[in-house]
């Protein structure tokens, strides 16, 4: 049962009255409860329903009538395909990707035209100057509370906004603890241009250094954890020297980049992944002749 | 190259269990359902909290002897591979290619293998398949329908770095009712533990204690409280299905049906606290100061029903 039955049997069953919760869902569909939360927050934030927990009823409700589930006519896997498109554009946190997922969430929200994650003044102000220092590549200085409310002022050098859960978030390489860390875009409290220019971060130098020998990183979380990452042979272009080795952690950061940055590419190697971007591509064709 | 298809962890919150019973069922070495299995190997009675209720809680134990015994308890037969990745071992790559192999050979007898964090997903996960081409092990965990496969190089590399690798090879007959005495005591021991291998945590009785403090000093981790509470609430409705099952099997068990009954209240009372902590994802803490009383409130019930059902267990041995 695919993800987008599942969607529309809880819409249909908040409709009916009922409160399910992800024990109800993960029973009626035989998934674990944590798919079943997945599904509520893929509810929740990619087609934006105002999904909200009610601890009387012990289960997910709508605030408001307002909320339409779009009927389009995508089949889950294609609407899962688009969801993964969207976070992995977001992910690479260029404007121009950023905009190219806004696109694809439309697709599937027609009738939503805010970003996904824009609530308050701050943060579209503090996304905005990271977004500029990324493109000029600049560090930045920004005042930042923690968890437990400890204050913080750093200088840090921009590497990409992603959306995790319920919050956007900045990765960056932070001067003052002298590696990369992640931030809560809601917890940074200032944010300006820094005054000095710093040296490259290591994953930077790496990108910089080995753009030259056709080699690119893609990071990720995986990096910090000491895992190697994969190595992926792909054409670009007709002639040998079109061929650029990939090194990288997640495959969805990966085609997202490759996607983004050439209009035609062929995965040589390794297998798995070729087969895995072959079924993501295959139904994005068949969206894309849809439409 | 290999791949086993058409795998099916079994649904439930203790990553450990839902592999076991993929890996048992895949290779046929087991016959009975997830809560009989739950059961006998013991695993649904686990019950480990830290101090300040880590997420780290329930997977904080001595995974080469209980994940043997459990194995054994059920008839199956496995070996199990632990090493921690610490830098003062100088031998840790030559674990890593004994693990490779071990894992390539219970493959080829169509046995999915279990290892830690095969994705970043900090949980169990089964091994499916590999590709000696690519280097990589085809995986499946509990958070995604189609995650990247593991690298060989990166097998028991992750944020928690310990090679944990266990192949189950071979089934003998054994008892039930055996088996249920068996879990029944291990249950009980778990129960009585004095104390726990790793400083803060406590299991059984005292990982109530552990809960109740958190609670009352409300220094709580808010992913790790919501984390553990969906997990125990699972793990104390299985104990709930269980003693329901053992009794009405084993006539000499008749006496678990006293068990049930207020099994049935803990596990009542430990998925109204799931409720009100709703999962939403790695991290992510679904704690509302307000509710903290309720819990609390909850907590306790669930622990004086279960002080009772491991009183009907202990005179039942």
């Amino acid at each position: 049962m695919s993800n987008l039955h599942r969607i529309q049997w809880i819409d249909d069953q908040r409709r009916r009255g009922s409160f399910p919760n992800c024990s109800d869902i993960a029973r009626k569909f035989e998934i674990t409860v944590r798919q079943a939360s997945r599904d509520i927050e893929y509810l929740r934030f990619s087609l934006g329903a105002p999904v909200e927990y009610d601890h009387q009823h012990r289960g997910y409700e709508y605030i408001g009538d307002d909320f339409i589930l779009p009927r389009e006519r995508l089949s889950s896997q294609d609407a899962g395909l688009l969801q993964e498109l969207t976070q992995s554009y977001r992910q690479i946190g260029t404007r121009r990707t950023a905009k190219i997922a806004e696109l694809f969430s439309r697709i599937y929200q027609p009738e939503t035209t805010e970003p996904l994650h824009v609530s308050e003044t701050r943060i579209l102000s503090v996304r905005s100057i990271i977004e500029t220092c990324m493109q000029e590549k600049k560090q930045i200085f920004i005042e930042y509370i923690d968890a437990g409310n400890t204050r913080t002022e750093r200088t840090v050098k921009p590497l990409r906004l992603f959306q995790w859960g319920e919050h956007e978030h900045l990765e960056a390489w932070c001067s003052t603890r002298n590696a990369t860390r992640q931030f809560r875009l809601d917890r940074v409290l200032k944010a300006r241009p820094a005054l000095q220019e710093p040296g490259s971060s290591p994953v930077e130098q790496e990108n910089e250094s080995t753009l030259t020998k056709e080699i690119i990183y893609i990071g990720g979380s995986e990096s910090a954890i000491g895992r190697e990452p994969y190595t992926a042979c792909i054409h670009t272009g007709s002639r040998a020297q079109d061929a650029i080795t990939c090194r990288f952690h997640d495959s969805l950061a990966l085609l997202g980049w490759l996607t983004s940055r050439y209009e035609r590419f062929e995965i040589v190697s390794p297998r798995w992944l070729r087969e895995k971007a072959g079924k993501m591509y295959n139904t994005l064709s068949i969206i894309h002749r849809a439409l | 190259m290999k791949k086993i298809e058409n795998i099916s962890m079994g649904m439930t919150w203790t990553s450990f269990a839902g592999c076991l019973y993929g890996a048992v069922k895949k290779a046929g070495l087991y016959e009975k359902d997830l809560v009989w299995m739950m059961g006998e190997t013991g695993i649904a009675f686990h019950f480990i909290m830290e101090e300040k209720s880590c997420p780290s809680g329930p997977t904080v134990y001595n995974w080469q002897q209980e994940h043997f015994e459990m194995a054994d308890r059920i008839g199956v037969a496995s070996t199990v591979l632990v090493r921690h990745k610490d830098p003062k071992y100088h031998t840790f790559e030559l674990s890593q290619d004994y693990a490779v192999d071990e894992v390539k050979r219970s493959l080829d007898r169509d046995v999915p293998v279990i290892t830690w964090a095969p994705t970043p997903v900090l949980e169990f996960g089964l091994i499916t398949g590999y590709d000696d081409a690519e280097g990589v092990f085809f995986v499946k965990d509990c958070a995604s329908e189609n995650p990247d496969p593991l690298l060989y190089k990166n097998i028991g590399i992750s944020q928690v770095p310990i090679l944990f690798v266990q192949s189950c090879y071979a089934k003998v007959p054994y008892d039930g009712e055996t088996t249920l005495r068996n879990s029944l005591s291990y249950a009980q021991s778990h129960w009585n533990s004095s104390f726990h291998e790793a400083p803060s945590y406590a299991a059984g009785r005292k990982a109530w204690d552990n809960l109740l403090g958190t609670l009352e000093r409300k220094d709580y981790d808010g992913f790790g409280l919501t984390y553990t509470m969906n997990l125990y609430a699972d793990s104390k409705r299985k104990i709930q299905q269980f003693l329901s099952a053992a009794a009405g099997e084993y006539p000499a068990f008749r006496g678990l049906e006293a068990a049930e009954e207020s099994a049935e209240t803990t596990a009542a009372e430990m998925e109204k606290i799931a409720s009100l902590l709703p999962f939403q994802g790695p991290g992510m803490s679904s704690v509302k100061d307000e509710d903290i009383p309720e819990i609390l409130d909850c907590a306790q019930k669930a622990l004086k029903a279960e002080e009772k059902t491991m009183g009907v267990i202990e005179n039942l041995l």
